[in-house]
C-alpha cells in the first residue's frame, strides 16, 4: 500500500507600501504596521486569493473527505502573516479552514510564523517564531501540529536537528536531485544526526504535474485528466511508501485560473486514487508513525523547492538579498530591546519584514524562473524592492533608536542624540518644503 | 544591397546621441556586407560657439590630411573620405586639420578613415545637429560676417568672408533646401538601392534625391519636434515631419516610445513604421574604473534644454544634501538653459554642490564616467537614450526617468517619474547609501549591455531594407 500525501501550502506575505526615501522618518504619529505596509494592496489580493481559492478549493476538500468517509486527507501549512491577514478580512475563509481541520482528517503542520529565513541565523529567534506560530495553530484550530515544513521547504542537517529539538516527529523537504543521488523521494528517511525525527519528501514530477504542467498547452499530456494522473501515481508504486505531493495552496484557482479545470480535476482525484487498491491517502504524520527506523540521509547543504537550482540563491544571492538580509537581522538585538522595554508591537513589525517574500523580490536572476520572481512581485523591479525594503528599515531603525533612547539618556551637549537630531532634521525639512513650494509658483 | 544615408553628424564631429547611433547604424551595416556612402552637412565652426572638438582634441586633428587637395584616393578597400570646403571657409576650426593656404583654389580634401569600407562624403553647410530656426539664425549670421573677435588671434589662413554672404540660406529652413539640391547633385553620381535619412534635416535632401532616382525612402526618427521642444514646437518642422511620414515608404524608429509620440501628434500609417531601437559599442567605453573615494559623484550629460530637463536634476540634488551633504552633482553640458540653471543653483545655495563644465565630449565624457558613481537622465521625453547604455559600459548606475525609449530594452536601469524631484532624489539617495545597490546595477547593468549590440540593429535594417527592394 502506497500512501498518496497531499501538503498543501497557504501564505500571503504583507507587502509593502512604496516606501521612499523622504518617507523615512516622516511617520506623523502612525504605527509602524500603518506606515510600512500597503493594507490596501493587501487585501485586495487576500480578497481576491480567499474568492478564487480558498473559498472553493476548501468546498472541493470538504466534499471529498464527506463523500469518502474520511478516506481523503490532506495537510496544510498555514503562516502566519496569511492568518492575519484571514482574519481581519476573509473571516469566513479562516472558519472554512477551521472546517476543514474538524473533520479529524486534515492535518494542520507548523513552520516559522512569518515565513522567515531565521533559520539562516543563530540565536533562538528561529525557535521563537516556531513556538508562538506553534501555539498559534494550537489556538486557531484546536490541535497541535506535530509535522514541520521550513520556509520555502528550506531544510539541511542543521535544520531538521533543531526541528527535532523543538519536538516535532516529521520533517518535509524536497526530494532534491542533488540530494538523493538516485535514492527513491517516495521512502521515509531520518536526517543525519536526528534521532527519531522523519524526513518526508516532495516528489517533485508528480507535484509539478498538477503546481505547473497542469494549464500549459505545450506539454505532451495536456489535458491532464483525473483518472490518468491516478493511473501514472498507481504504476509508480511498486515498493514506494508514499507519494509527496507538496504545493502552493494558490495553485488552485490562482496561480491557475478555475477556467483551466484545475477544480475539477482535485475534485476528482480522490474518487480516481482510491479506485486503486494499492493507493490510499494520508497524512504526514501518520506516514512518519507508520514506518519506524528509516534509513538515514544526509543534507550537509541547505535543499529548498525554489527555482531551478533548489537552493537558497531565490533569496539570497545578490548584493542586494545579502545586504537586505544583513541589515534586517542587525536589528534584531536592539528590536528585543525595545520590545523589552514597553515597544512589543516594534518586533512584530520587524517579523513581519522577516518574511522570505521580501527578499525574493530581490532576486535578478536571468534565467526562466525570473519569470516566477516577477510573477510574484508587487514591485516594477529588483531594484524597486531593495529600495522600498532598506527606507522601511531605516525608519524602523528611527523608532527604535527613539524606543531605546529614554533608557540611555543623551549627554545635554551631544549633538548627534536622538532628540537634538530630530529637531534639526525637522527645521531643516521645513525649509526645503518652503522651497519646494517656491519652485511649484514658478 | 547599397544604401546612401543622409545624417546630419558623423563621429568625430558629433555632439550628440544621433552621431553616435548614425555611426553605429552605418558601422554595423557594412559589417554585414552593405555598401554605405554616408552623406552629412560638414559641421562648420561658429562663432560664440564652442563643438565638442574643442574641447577633446584641440591638439590633434581627428582627420588627418595626408594628401594634397584635389586629389582624390584610389578606391582601396572602399575607403574614401571627401571634404568640400568653400573658399571663405578655408580656415581652421578649433581642432581641425589646417586648410589649404590663401590662394589656393578649394576642393576637396581627402582623408583616410579606419578602413571600416564605408565612403563618408561632408558636404558644405552651416547644417547643425540640434538646430532650432532661432539657434541657425543667431549663429549662422556671423558666419557670414566672420572676424576674429576681439581679443581672439586670428587662425592662420584665415581669409575675408564678406564677399560671400550667400553662400548658405539666409534662414535654416531655406538653407536645408539649398543643402537639398547639393545632395542631390551629388547623389546624382552614386549608384544605390536604398535611400536612408536620418530624422526632419536631411528629408528634403532625401526626398529630391528620391524625386531624381526614384529609389525607395527609408526615413529614421530618432526624435520629434515634440521630444526637442516640449513647450513651444515649431510648425515648420513639425510639418516637414509630417511630410516624411507621409512620403517615407518605411518609417524606422528609435523606440516604440517614439512610435507612440508619431500616434499622439501626427497622421500616421502604423503599417509602414518599424521599430528599431538603438545599441551601443561597448568597445569605446572603459569598464571597471568606477569612483571610489569620496565625496561621490552625480552625473548629468547632455544638452541644457528643457527636453533634458536639468532644473530637475538641480532640485533633487537640493533635496539629496539635505540628507548627504557632502555628495556632488556635475551638470556635463551647454545650452539655452545654462542661465536659468545656474540662477537656480544660486537660489537652492547649492554653489558648493553643483558642479558645470561646460560642454563634454570624447575623452572628457570617458573621464566624467570613471569619476561619476551615478549617471542620471532626467529628460522629459527621451526618444531613445543611448547615453543611458553607455554609463553602463563604463560601469557607473544609471538613473533614467520613466519617458525614454531606452527603457524598452533596459530592465537594470532605476526609473522615476518625470519632472519629480522627489522621486529622483529617492532614486539617488538610495543608490549612494546602499553599496549593494549600486553594485547590482553594474553588474547586472553589464550582463545587459552585452546583448545590445549595433550588428542586430543593422540587421533588422536590411530586413527593412529587403521589403523595398525586391
Amino acid at each position: 500500500m502506497t500512501d498518496v500525501v497531499f501538503y498543501f501550502q497557504v501564505h500571503q506575505p504583507h507587502r509593502l507600501r512604496k516606501f521612499t526615501q523622504l518617507d523615512i522618518g516622516q511617520d506623523a504619529g502612525e504605527s509602524a504596521d500603518a506606515h510600512y505596509f500597503d493594507e490596501y494592496l493587501n487585501k485586495l489580493v487576500l480578497e481576491r486569493v480567499a474568492e478564487r481559492c480558498y473559498l472553493p478549493m476548501n468546498r472541493v476538500l470538504l466534499d471529498a473527505i464527506r463523500a469518502t468517509d474520511g478516506r481523503f486527507r490532506c495537510s496544510f501549512a498555514i503562516t502566519g502573516t496569511v492568518l492575519d491577514q484571514l482574519e481581519a478580512w476573509a473571516p469566513d475563509a479562516l472558519q472554512s479552514f477551521v472546517d476543514l481541520v474538524d473533520t479529524g482528517h486534515v492535518e494542520v503542520i507548523c513552520e516559522t510564523s512569518c515565513h522567515s529565513l531565521a533559520f539562516e541565523r543563530g540565536g533562538d529567534e528561529f525557535e521563537q517564531q516556531v513556538r508562538s506560530h506553534r501555539a498559534r495553530l494550537e489556538h486557531v484550530f484546536g490541535t497541535r501540529p506535530v509535522t514541520f515544513r521550513n520556509t520555502e521547504l528550506i531544510f539541511d542537517d542543521a535544520l531538521a536537528r533543531r526541528v527535532e529539538a523543538l519536538g516535532f516527529e516529521a520533517l518535509l523537504g524536497e526530494g532534491a536531485d542533488q540530494l538523493l543521488q538516485g535514492k527513491s523521494p517516495r521512502r521515509v528517511y531520518r536526517p543525519s544526526g536526528c534521532q527519531n525525527l522523519k524526513l518526508l519528501l516532495r516528489d517533485y514530477l508528480f507535484s509539478d504535474d498538477i503546481a505547473f504542467r497542469f494549464s500549459n498547452r505545450d506539454w505532451p499530456q495536456f489535458p491532464l485528466m483525473a483518472d490518468t494522473f491516478a493511473d501514472w501515481l498507481h504504476k509508480a508504486t511498486a515498493d514506494d511508501e508514499f507519494i509527496g505531493l507538496y504545493m502552493d495552496y494558490e495553485t488552485f484557482g490562482e496561480h491557475q485560473a478555475a477556467g483551466t479545470g484545475i477544480l475539477e480535476f482535485m475534485q476528482h482525484v480522490p474518487e480516481f486514487v482510491l479506485a486503486h487498491d494499492n493507493l490510499a491517502f494520508a497524512t504526514p504524520a501518520e506516514v512518519a508513525r507508520a514506518h519506524d527506523a528509516p534509513p538515514e540521509l544526509s543534507a550537509p547543504r541547505p535543499i529548498s523547492w525554489a527555482d531551478a537550482e533548489r537552493d537558497l540563491s531565490a533569496w539570497l544571492a545578490n548584493p542586494m538579498q545579502q545586504a537586505a538580509h544583513e541589515a534586517l537581522y542587525a536589528l534584531l538585538p536592539d528590536i528585543r530591546r525595545a520590545a523589552g522595554l514597553g515597544s512589543p508591537e516594534l518586533l512584530e513589525t520587524w517579523r513581519r519584514l522577516t518574511t522570505s517574500d521580501h527578499v525574493y523580490y530581490m532576486a535578478t536572476k536571468h534565467q526562466s524562473d525570473g519569470d516566477v520572481h516577477e510573477y510574484f512581485s508587487p514591485y516594477d523591479s529588483p531594484y524597486d524592492a531593495f529600495m522600498i525594503f532598506m527606507n522601511v528599515l531605516d525608519d524602523l531603525r528611527g523608532r527604535v533608536d527613539r524606543a531605546l533612547a529614554p533608557a540611555t539618556p543623551p549627554e545635554p551637549n551631544d549633538p548627534i542624540a536622538p532628540p537634538a537630531r530630530s529637531g534639526k532634521n525637522d527645521k531643516k525639512r521645513a525649509k526645503r518644503d518652503g522651497r519646494a513650494a517656491a519652485s511649484k509658483k514658478k | 544591397m547599397r544604401t546612401l544615408m543622409l545624417g546630419w553628424e558623423f563621429p568625430p564631429r558629433q555632439s550628440g546621441g544621433l552621431g553616435t547611433a548614425c555611426e553605429g547604424l552605418a558601422t554595423a551595416l557594412v559589417g554585414i556586407g552593405v555598401d554605405v556612402l554616408f552623406v552629412a552637412p560638414e559641421a562648420v565652426e561658429m562663432r560664440g560657439e564652442r563643438v565638442l572638438a574643442a574641447a577633446a582634441g584641440a591638439q590633434k586633428s581627428p582627420i588627418p590630411s595626408p594628401h594634397p587637395p584635389g586629389a582624390r584616393l584610389p578606391d582601396r578597400s572602399g575607403v574614401a573620405l571627401v571634404r568640400e570646403i568653400p573658399a571663405f571657409l578655408r580656415t581652421a576650426p578649433l581642432g581641425r586639420a589646417p586648410a589649404p593656404p590663401p590662394g589656393h583654389a578649394p576642393s576637396h580634401i581627402e582623408d583616410a578613415r579606419a578602413d571600416d569600407g564605408m565612403r563618408l562624403l561632408r558636404v558644405a553647410s552651416p547644417l547643425r545637429p540640434y538646430q532650432t530656426r532661432a539657434s541657425y539664425a543667431a549663429t549662422a549670421q556671423p558666419v557670414r560676417a566672420t572676424r576674429p573677435a576681439a581679443g581672439e588671434a586670428p587662425l592662420p589662413h584665415s581669409t575675408p568672408t564678406d564677399s560671400a554672404p550667400d553662400l548658405y540660406g539666409s534662414n535654416l529652413l531655406a538653407e536645408i533646401e539649398r543643402y537639398a539640391d547639393r545632395v542631390a547633385d551629388i547623389a546624382q553620381h552614386e549608384r544605390f538601392d536604398v535611400i536612408h535619412a536620418h530624422d526632419w534635416m536631411t528629408l528634403p535632401a532625401a526626398l529630391r534625391v528620391r524625386e531624381r532616382t526614384g529609389a525607395p525612402l527609408v526615413w529614421h526618427v530618432h526624435s520629434t519636434e515634440y521630444d526637442r521642444q516640449p513647450d513651444e514646437h515649431d510648425p515648420a518642422i513639425a510639418a516637414l515631419e509630417q511630410l516624411g511620414l507621409d512620403a517615407a515608404d518605411r518609417v524606422v524608429v528609435v523606440s516604440s516610445y517614439t512610435a507612440e509620440t508619431l500616434a499622439r501628434h501626427y497622421r500616421v500609417d502604423a503599417s509602414r513604421i518599424r521599430v528599431v531601437h538603438n545599441a551601443v559599442d561597448r568597445s569605446k567605453f572603459t569598464p571597471g574604473a568606477t569612483h571610489t573615494g569620496a565625496p561621490p559623484l552625480v552625473l548629468f550629460l547632455g544638452r541644457l534644454t528643457a527636453q533634458k530637463d536639468p532644473l530637475t536634476f538641480v532640485r533633487a540634488a537640493r533635496l539629496v544634501v539635505d540628507a548627504l551633504p557632502h555628495v556632488r552633482f556635475v551638470i556635463g553640458g551647454s545650452g539655452d538653459l545654462l542661465p536659468e540653471l545656474v540662477a537656480e543653483v544660486g537660489r537652492l545655495a547649492l554653489d558648493e554642490q553643483v558642479h558645470f563644465t561646460g560642454f563634454l565630449g570624447g575623452k572628457d565624457v570617458q573621464r566624467m564616467y570613471a569619476l561619476a558613481d551615478l549617471y542620471v537622465m532626467p529628460s522629459r521625453s527621451e526618444p531613445f537614450g543611448i547615453a543611458a547604455l553607455e554609463a553602463m559600459c563604463a560601469d557607473v548606475p544609471v538613473i533614467i526617468s520613466d519617458a525614454t525609449g531606452v527603457s524598452e530594452v533596459l530592465t537594470n536601469a532605476l526609473t522615476f517619474e518625470r519632472g519629480s524631484e522627489t522621486a529622483l532624489a529617492d532614486r539617488i539617495l538610495s543608490v549612494l547609501k546602499h553599496p549593494a545597490l549600486s553594485q547590482s546595477l553594474i553588474e547586472q547593468g553589464r550582463r545587459e549591455v552585452r546583448s545590445l549590440r549595433w550588428e542586430v540593429r543593422a540587421r533588422s535594417l536590411l530586413r527593412i531594407y529587403k521589403e523595398l527592394v525586391a
